[in-house]
């Protein structure tokens, strides 16, 4: 490839996967933001897929 | 969650629309002002819809109009809501049909059926104009008023619509959240493998790399051209999927203590990841090597439903295993398309569950019903699609993302929004973003409205044909009884209250 195209291309990758690889750090960290979505609306029905209760 | 989220942004536009504006704007040079678009209207948005629609969901609401009012309490905040679900429904509408054509195509390249390189073929022309047949004939547009679709495009329609009926139906958790589970790892995989096999394509017109080297190679005097900001800005809105509704509608359903800051960052990341590392080195790469640079100029200029439809199936069908090859990438529209398609057709369902006490199957049956009647017109007159797509799909998600950023840091209040974003959040924003969020975002975004209205809307309203002025007369019909739900429903919640 031209070093200026490899360059950018380089810059554009390494921003998407760098941003990408930041989140999923810390997501790991902590796992409690991956959760399922509540069914019907946070404040609604009160019950997630799993079946766990969801009530405020 | 956060796959749904992304599932909704990845679409079509990330494989045929980001690299077609990229190879016409300057080449790696587009990366700049896309990055900064990225950081001041991408990044802001998708937080303002993220927190509104957990901000609305804590209070029972997940459409616009309701959250508006909750925001802002004006009589135009549900006014300017409705926009919130006449998008969303207008796109769904037709896209669900262009959706459709990747699963017709698919079918066609498994079964064998698709056309061939036309013998003697020596000129990118020559070489695409039997798909470029075929394309014409599959949608049946032979020039007239009223299109003639084909079998298979009628069959797939329906395929297409009773899939995403019936994801619909299992609801939010069961369903899309389900669905996109699979459907993002599986078009991911289709990706890599269809980057591996381009990325390997030489010929003795060129090479991938040499589309590569097309591709990013910065033309730095391209960022004196203001249109190559407004197309990278452009860009952005439409890849995640921003002005839409639907992620207010899907961040509804988020836990009122749960995170957004960085639930929204990491779906903005994977929307970036497939669009900027595979969508950039699949189609123009293979265009380049199959093609030459001349060739695959010609076919950016012809817009990116030439390069999905017409010009990849050609040069699929001239590589060993092509008809495979075909199939894995219509397929991978077909999965990028439906995890984009339920998301826009939520929030109408979510409008009928919410405001009206309906249930899902009722809810999901009315909003694919008036999809049925609708779409009637998008595949049966010419140029409905692409005037709806005018309306609503290019000008109407700017307008509405104005509005939303305005109601969110003015009207509701610079402090209060900036708090109910970074509420509960796992990462801290950076306070830098309230300044972008409140002055920068919206002042881009004049400029994105102002710069489209002087290019764009004269040449629109020059258009006078009977059948664009049927498309504009049904699309103002949709939003009169659109106003009339939302009117009903703000009665009856009113109503409600008092009683209370």
């Amino acid at each position: 490839m031209k070093p200026d195209a490899l360059v950018f291309m380089i810059l554009a990758w390494g921003c998407a996967l760098g941003l990408l690889a930041y989140c999923i750090y810390k997501l790991a960290k902590n796992p409690q933001v991956v959760s399922v979505l509540t069914n019907s609306g946070n404040n609604k029905k009160t019950q997630d897929s799993s079946g766990n209760s969801d009530t405020e | 969650m956060i796959l749904a989220m992304a599932g909704n942004a990845i679409g079509l536009g990330n494989f045929l629309r980001f690299p077609v504006q990229a190879a016409e704007n300057g080449g790696g040079a587009f990366m700049i002002p896309y990055i900064i678009a990225f950081i001041l209207i991408g990044i802001p948005l998708m937080w303002i819809e993220w927190a509104m629609g957990r901000f609305g969901g804590a209070r029972g609401h997940g459409t616009a109009p309701a959250v508006f009012s909750l925001l802002w309490k004006s009589r135009f905040a549900g006014i300017i809501g409705i926009f919130g679900l006449w998008i969303p429904l207008v796109v769904a509408i037709y896209y669900v049909y262009i959706e459709s054509w990747t699963l017709g195509y698919s079918i066609h390249f498994l079964l064998g059926t698709s056309p061939a390189i036309a013998p003697g073929a020596d000129s990118a022309k020559e070489y695409i104009e039997p798909f470029s047949n075929f394309l014409g004939n599959y949608i049946g547009a032979g020039g007239g008023e009223i299109l003639t679709p084909s079998a298979m495009a009628i069959i797939a329609f329906v395929v297409t619509l009773l899939v995403n009926f019936f994801i619909l139906l299992k609801g939010i958790s069961h369903g899309i959240e389900r669905f996109a589970k699979i459907a993002l790892p599986a078009l991911f995989i289709m990706a890599l493998i269809l980057l591996v096999r381009v990325l390997t394509i030489k010929t003795e017109v060129g090479s991938a790399v040499e589309g590569l080297n097309f591709l990013w190679t910065p033309d730095l005097g391209a960022l004196r051209n203001p249109r190559v900001w407004v197309a990278a800005a452009g860009q952005i809105f439409f890849t995640l999927s921003l002005g839409f509704g639907a992620i207010i509608t899907y961040a509804s359903y988020v836990r009122s203590k749960q995170d957004i800051a960085l639930s929204g960052l990491t779906s903005a990341a994977l929307n970036e990841t497939a669009e900027v590392v595979l969508g950039g080195s699949i189609a123009v790469p293979a265009a380049v090597a199959f093609f030459g640079i001349a060739g695959a100029v010609t076919i950016a200029q012809s817009g990116a439903f030439s390069l999905g439809f017409v010009s990849l199936p050609a040069i699929f069908a001239s590589l060993p295993a092509g008809q495979y090859l075909g199939f894995l990438w219509f397929f991978l529209l077909f999965f990028a398309g439906l995890t984009s398609s339920v998301a826009i057709t939520q929030p109408i369902i979510a409008f009928f569950e919410d405001e009206y006490g309906l249930g899902r199957t009722k809810s999901v049956l009315i909003t694919m019903g008036i999809i049925v009647v609708s779409v009637l017109m998008v595949i049966f007159v010419n140029e409905t699609l692409d005037e709806w797509d005018f309306w609503a799909g290019t000008i109407g998600i700017v307008m509405f993302g104005l509005m939303e950023v305005l109601i969110f840091m003015w009207a509701f209040g610079g402090e209060n929004a900036w708090a109910e974003i970074n509420r509960n959040g796992i990462i801290q924003v950076p306070r830098f973003f309230y300044y972008v969020l409140r002055y920068i975002t919206p002042l881009f975004m004049f400029i994105l409205i102002g710069w489209w209205a002087a290019e764009l809307l004269p040449q629109e309203l020059e258009k006078s044909h009977w059948t664009i002025w049927a498309a504009r007369a049904y699309l103002i019909a949709l939003f009169i009884v659109l106003a009339v739900l939302v009117l009903v429903a703000d009665k009856r919640r009113k109503e409600k209250n008092n009683e209370a």
